[in-house]
């Protein structure tokens, strides 16, 4: 059985459709992305999920149970990081910590969840002290605290310095190799393509593109980039030319291995050396873009 | 319980660390009380009591929920907490509980101090427990019900306005009149009720029904409107 069942999901605000018929499942030990611009759909639907937002229409299941008529069942074995909860500012790090330990059922150790947070330091300290990333921080704490089955992450690494996104990230593996299953939405495509197993691109409140990594990019042209030579492009190359700046040529192709011997093969003739050449395959970035724009 | 308890507990904490709300809560209706109290000797000192005990409810239960729900919306702690394992109403019951329980202690302080001032004592103390529980509870539920309409801990100072008006005007209205002439509309008027019921603790006087009935129409009201309009996190 799926961890997370979503059907046909509709959602509404007031007149405004915030999601419009989307559909996914999460299997469990799974890591699955949504994606999407701001005002996709994304932390509506992970609402509807959390039982915080009731749905126009279709089903959501977590474990089996509806989050809404069932809270107390999914909240058990869920651990979640919402985009915007805020804290008592008055409490401490460590008094926020375990008072959230105490409002649960699942036993932990709030010291290890500090600790795995990098927040020991800082145990002793108002919540209203702490800065931004610090809060972020905070908030994956209390959501991973005593390793619940499912954990739902809201854009879990905005506002992190570069060394705590990657502390982040490795603390996230650390839980899917326990047996975590993860939904994450995030704004950083390498997140994605980092931490994921699946994907889904929200536009609009609709799901536009889903799969995994590969399948999602898979259709997408690969690209070939270099500086433009002296030399004007055969035809069959020109063809393939998208755009360029700077002095880079950029050509895209679904067939990068025949077109980039092609070109190698004129560079050679006409004895050019083409400087900054790089080939790579159709990636989710492309796919992101491809299907937002 | 334990969650609901742990949750009052760090309550108390985090107004023990607010000191304007702790001096609103504490301060504030025992200098009124006080003052009220000084010049019990001039009336009935069942009308003393009763006017002291709407202002322990209205101050400390009130006024201060209503404020402590609206920050507490406006900071989106209410949304964190119902990202958690407890349910709406054991959120509500550990955020509340630390008022009831300091309206509680205020109350018995105040009448303390109202026989040390030379008051008599109680001659049916036990209709003071139904006062305290019925009004306490009527308190908070139209804190729940005000809160709804307020935006903000600062907006909260003018949209308590109305109920802590309607509540000392009527108070003062069902206690102008001797206990055995209060009328059925000055009971459903919401300090009419709790007023009287008070009263009635201290002197003899009619049934406690009917002022009893009036509290709890006033919770229903508060009940109702909050379960129709309180939102847990700030409008989009």
């Amino acid at each position: 059985m799926a961890v997370i069942e979503v059907t046909d999901l509709r959602c509404t605000y007031g007149a405004h459709t915030a999601v419009d018929g989307v559909d996914f499942s999460v299997e469990r030990g799974e890591v699955f992305a949504l994606l999407g611009a701001n005002g996709a759909g994304k932390t509506t639907t992970l609402e509807a999920l959390e039982g915080h937002h009731a749905p126009a229409g279709g089903r959501v299941r977590v474990f089996g149970h509806d989050p809404r008529a069932e809270r107390r069942a999914v909240r058990r074995r869920t651990g979640v990081m919402l985009q915007d909860g805020g804290f008592a500012g008055e409490l401490t790090v460590r008094e926020t910590a375990e008072l959230w330990a105490r409002l649960g059922s699942r036993a932990g150790d709030v010291a290890h969840d500090l600790e795995r947070l990098d927040l020991t330091a800082r145990a002793d300290v108002a919540v209203e002290q702490l800065s931004g990333g610090e809060r972020r921080r905070l908030e994956v704490a209390l959501a991973i605290h005593g390793s619940p089955d499912l954990l739902v992450l809201d854009e879990p690494t905005t506002g992190l310095d570069p060394e705590s996104r990657r502390r982040t990230w490795q603390l996230i593996g650390e839980l899917v190799d326990a047996g975590t299953t993860i939904l994450l939405t995030t704004h950083y495509l390498e997140e994605a393509e980092a931490l994921a197993h699946r994907v889904a691109i929200l536009r609009d409140g609709r799901i536009v593109r889903a799969g995994s990594l590969g399948d999602v990019s898979a259709a997408l042209p690969a690209r070939i980039s270099f500086r433009a030579p002296p030399h004007p492009l055969p035809d069959d190359l020109a063809a393939l030319r998208t755009h360029g700046r700077l002095g880079e040529l950029v050509l895209e192709t679904h067939h990068l291995q025949r077109d980039l011997r092609r070109l190698l093969n004129w560079a050679d003739t006409h004895d050019l050396t083409l400087e900054r050449l790089h080939a790579r395959g159709g990636t989710l970035e492309d796919a992101f873009l491809g299907v937002i724009a | 319980m334990n969650r609901v308890l742990a949750l009052a507990l760090s309550e108390v904490r985090i107004l023990g660390r607010n000191k304007l709300v702790l001096a609103t809560a504490l301060l504030l209706p025992l200098a009124l009380g006080a003052m009220i109290a000084a010049d019990g000797e001039d009336g009935s000192w069942g009308g003393v009591v009763a006017m002291q005990f709407v202002f322990v409810m209205l101050f400390c239960v009130y006024a201060t929920a209503t404020t402590s729900l609206a920050a507490r919306r406006r900071q989106l702690v209410l949304k964190r907490l119902r990202s958690g394992e407890l349910s709406d109403p054991q959120i509500l019951a550990g955020l509340l509980l630390p008022l009831l329980v300091l309206a509680g202690a205020q109350s018995v302080l105040l009448l303390a101090c109202a026989v040390a001032f030379g008051a008599p004592l109680p001659e049916r103390p036990l209709t003071l427990v139904p006062a305290y529980v019925l009004g306490s509870v009527m308190s908070a539920s139209l804190a729940l019900a005000t809160a709804a309409f307020t935006a903000s801990a600062e907006l909260a100072q003018v949209t308590v306005a109305p109920v802590f008006l309607a509540a000392i005007t009527s108070a003062a209205w069902a206690l102008s009149v001797t206990a055995d002439a209060v009328t059925t509309v000055m009971h459903l008027t919401p300090g009419g009720g709790l007023a009287d019921l008070v009263r009635q603790g201290w002197e003899q006087g009619g049934s406690v029904v009917a002022p009893a009935a009036g509290l709890i129409v006033w919770t229903g009201i508060g009940y109702e409107v909050s379960r129709r309009c309180f939102r847990w996190e700030p409008r989009r």
